[in-house]
């Protein structure tokens, strides 16, 4: 198998074909720290959200609003301070949030890319080796050329030039951008059939963020599942099927890419399209649109965690967490001003 | 990699010759010479001072001394002991390799201990043993060596059986090949003890603290989420990242030891440098001294080479020659 993920692996019952194949449902997943202690909180809050093959979810929301413990959740990766609950279903697998059994998943059918590629690969050792570490507990390749050929195509795969030239180099041989695609590359190799990546392009200039995007889409149009993480709405929504908006370890919409980006319906996502358009506009002072900052979970106000920032607020806000609604066909927001009443 | 080993070397080179030269300035000015206390042995008379100091040209000016023993020492010679009543290169040489042969010792069983028990500590950070282990090296680091050494040696005389001084024992000529082996193991385990505990019990938290650093950063967590196995991250991943900075102190523990073993040395009267230094310095035997010292230094100057080689190896990021490459 020369291009591992190149094609979605068929479904055992081949009757679904045309159906899109689900690879990932989250359901009502919760990130609690200290759990038992006076000062527990919760970082993640019921996040629901799934993923078809061949698709892109991304999870927005300013920093601090639990886009990564969410993801690292996904594969048992949160901190040891964390309990998780709620249920992962992998493919035909189920899992609690709290099973060790999520472990198994990490490589195999998960893979995943962090945001900073210059600590996040292991500076002592060429690509070469890594990609020979993974090929050889991931999929048994014990042969050195075949890891290598294997390791060469990935890297093409993820558009690095030279990848014969590439594969002995170091992480500090490499430019930001070389970086980040060797370690789509890396986390490519144990043919998983989903992409997890946790702002992959935060440290990369404008034009290679895009890039590094339009690979992503790439990736899902070859048949894998991609949840990317961002905190720059405009940027992920051009390459996404569905966006979910986090806030605060709450999920405060949910709907398809373009539509909460052309019709935002909750005040914190057009918060988020409105600061991205002024800056887009160059207004000179690149203040936030929105005034004032994420609360830290614990001390998270009640009601609507938004309300003290919502420039709609009502008086129920502040006591009252909304329900969630869908104000429009396909995207389900918690707000009272968008029908949280009905 | 070879031009910087040479360029060092050469660096190294200097640093001896001033060395020597600063020694040989310091022993000269010093109050007194070797031969000022041969004038006062009444049984040795005057006649004889004399000569020896014109067979060693001792009335010259210092510079021109220094200049005979800088152009003898080009041929391999580094002047006479007039205590040992040898030359001063075997007696350095002969000293030099038992030191070598303890630090070598002091050294593996050192890094033998001190790294798993460090691992062991970070990856179970907090539990019990890492708490033990904590409080036992803070013990370890706390007891001054000299005061160990008083204590071991009146523990192992109330016990019996082990040697408390020296390298071999009297009839070490007549024993069997393995008997010679087992003869000098019981001599060194001693010193080699006291001299570890310390530097074991520094060595394992810094092994601890560099493993808890190391275990916190991204690409640990990178590992784990590329499915790696467990052990694969730590003692990988983890580990060889830990190692980097251990083998700068390796470089100068080598230092430390020198000037840290030398008390150990004398009170165990160990045949090593300590005591050739000690002896050396009382007599102001002036060749052994400069000899001692440039002995010493050269062992410093290729311990430290050695832990930049190792570096160098172990970190790709580290180009060889370029000051300040990190
Ligand atoms: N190791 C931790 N210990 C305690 N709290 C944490 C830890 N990691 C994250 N948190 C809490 O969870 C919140 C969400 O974190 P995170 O998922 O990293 O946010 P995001 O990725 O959206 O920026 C943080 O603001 C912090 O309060
Ligand atoms: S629920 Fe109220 S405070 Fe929260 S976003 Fe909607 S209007 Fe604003
Ligand atoms: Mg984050």
């Amino acid at each position: 198998m020369s291009l591992p993920n190149a094609q979605p692996e068929n479904n055992a019952s081949g009757a679904a074909a045309e159906e899109p194949r689900r690879i990932l449902e989250v359901r009502n997943l919760s990130v609690e720290f200290y759990p038992g202690s006076t000062r527990a909180f919760h970082a993640v809050v019921d996040a629901n959200f799934e993923i078809e093959a061949g698709k892109m979810v991304s999870v927005v929301g300013e920093s601090g609003c639990g886009k990564t413990l969410s993801a690292l959740a996904l594969v048992g990766l949160t901190p040891p301070a964390a309990r998780c609950r709620g249920t992962i279903v992998h493919g035909s697998r189920s899992f609690e949030a709290s099973s060790s059994a999520l472990a198994r998943l990490r490589g195999r059918d998960v893979g995943m890319v962090f945001q900073e590629p210059m600590t996040a690969l292991n500076p002592l050792f060429s690509l070469d080796r890594q990609f020979r570490e993974v090929l050889r507990y991931l999929r048994g390749v014990e042969d050195r050329k075949e890891a290598r050929d294997i390791s060469t195509e990935l890297l093409d795969r993820v558009g690095l030039d030279r990848p014969e030239r590439r594969v002995n180099q170091f992480p500090h041989q490499l430019s930001g951008g070389q970086r980040q695609r060797a370690m789509i590359a890396l986390a490519l190799a144990g043919e998983p059939s989903l992409l997890i990546a946790d702002e992959p392009t935060t440290a990369l200039d404008a034009t290679l963020e895009r890039r590094v995007m339009e690979l992503f889409r790439k990736l899902a149009d070859e048949g894998l599942g991609v949840l990317m993480i961002s905190h720059d709405l405009p940027l992920v929504a051009d390459v996404s099927d569905r966006v979910v908006v986090m806030y605060s370890g709450y999920t405060v919409e949910n709907g398809p890419a373009h539509q909460l980006v052309d019709a935002p319906q909750h005040p914190y996502t057009r918060g988020l399209v409105a600061s991205a358009s002024a800056i887009v506009l160059g207004d000179t002072p690149r203040l936030p649109v929105i005034p004032g900052e994420v609360p830290s979970p614990d001390r998270r106000p009640g009601g609507c965690p938004f309300h003290p920032r919502c420039p709609e607020k009502l008086d129920r806000c502040e006591s009252e967490f909304p329900p969630e609604s869908e104000p429009v066909a396909g995207v389900r927001t918690a707000c009272w001003a968008r029908g949280g009443d009905q | 990699m070879l031009g910087f080993v040479i360029r060092r070397l050469l660096v190294a080179a200097l640093l001896l010759l001033a060395a020597s030269f600063l020694t040989f300035m310091m022993i000269q000015l010093a109050p007194g010479d070797y031969l000022a206390q041969l004038r006062m042995n009444p049984q040795i008379g005057d006649d004889v001072v004399e000569q020896m100091a014109e067979r060693y040209g001792l009335n010259d000016p210092v510079l021109v001394q220094y200049g005979r023993w800088l152009g003898n020492l080009a041929r391999g010679d580094m002047g006479f002991s007039f205590v040992h009543e040898r030359p001063v290169a075997g007696l350095v040489w002969e000293h030099l390799r038992n030191t070598i042969f303890l630090m070598t010792m002091v050294i593996l069983v050192t890094w033998l201990m001190a790294l798993p028990m460090g691992i062991y500590c970070a990856i179970k950070q907090n539990r019990l043993t890492d708490r033990v282990l904590s409080a036992l090296a803070f013990v370890g680091l706390s007891i001054p060596n000299f005061f160990l050494c008083l204590v071991v040696m009146w523990l192992a005389a109330e016990i019996g059986g082990i040697p408390v001084g020296g390298m071999t024992s009297a009839h070490y000529e007549y024993l069997s090949w393995g008997g010679k082996v087992v003869d000098v193991a019981l001599h060194m385990a001693i010193p080699v003890l006291v001299i570890a505990t310390g530097a074991m019990a520094g060595l394992q938290r810094v092994t601890r603290g560099n493993m808890l650093e190391v275990l916190r950063q991204q690409y640990v967590t990178t590992a784990r989420a590329r499915g790696l196995p467990e052990h694969r991250v730590i003692y990988v991943h983890a580990l060889r990242n830990a190692i980097n900075p251990l083998i700068t102190i390796f470089g100068y523990q080598f230092a430390l030891l020198v000037s840290g073993a030398a008390l150990v040395e004398i009170i165990y009267s160990w045949p090593g440098m300590g005591q050739l230094i000690l002896e050396a310095v009382l007599t102001q035997d002036l060749y052994l001294v400069v000899g001692v010292v440039l002995g010493s230094g050269l062992m410093l100057i290729l311990g430290n080479l050695l832990a930049d080689i190792l570096l160098g190896v172990n970190d790709p990021r580290i180009k060889f020659g370029e000051r300040g490459a990190s």
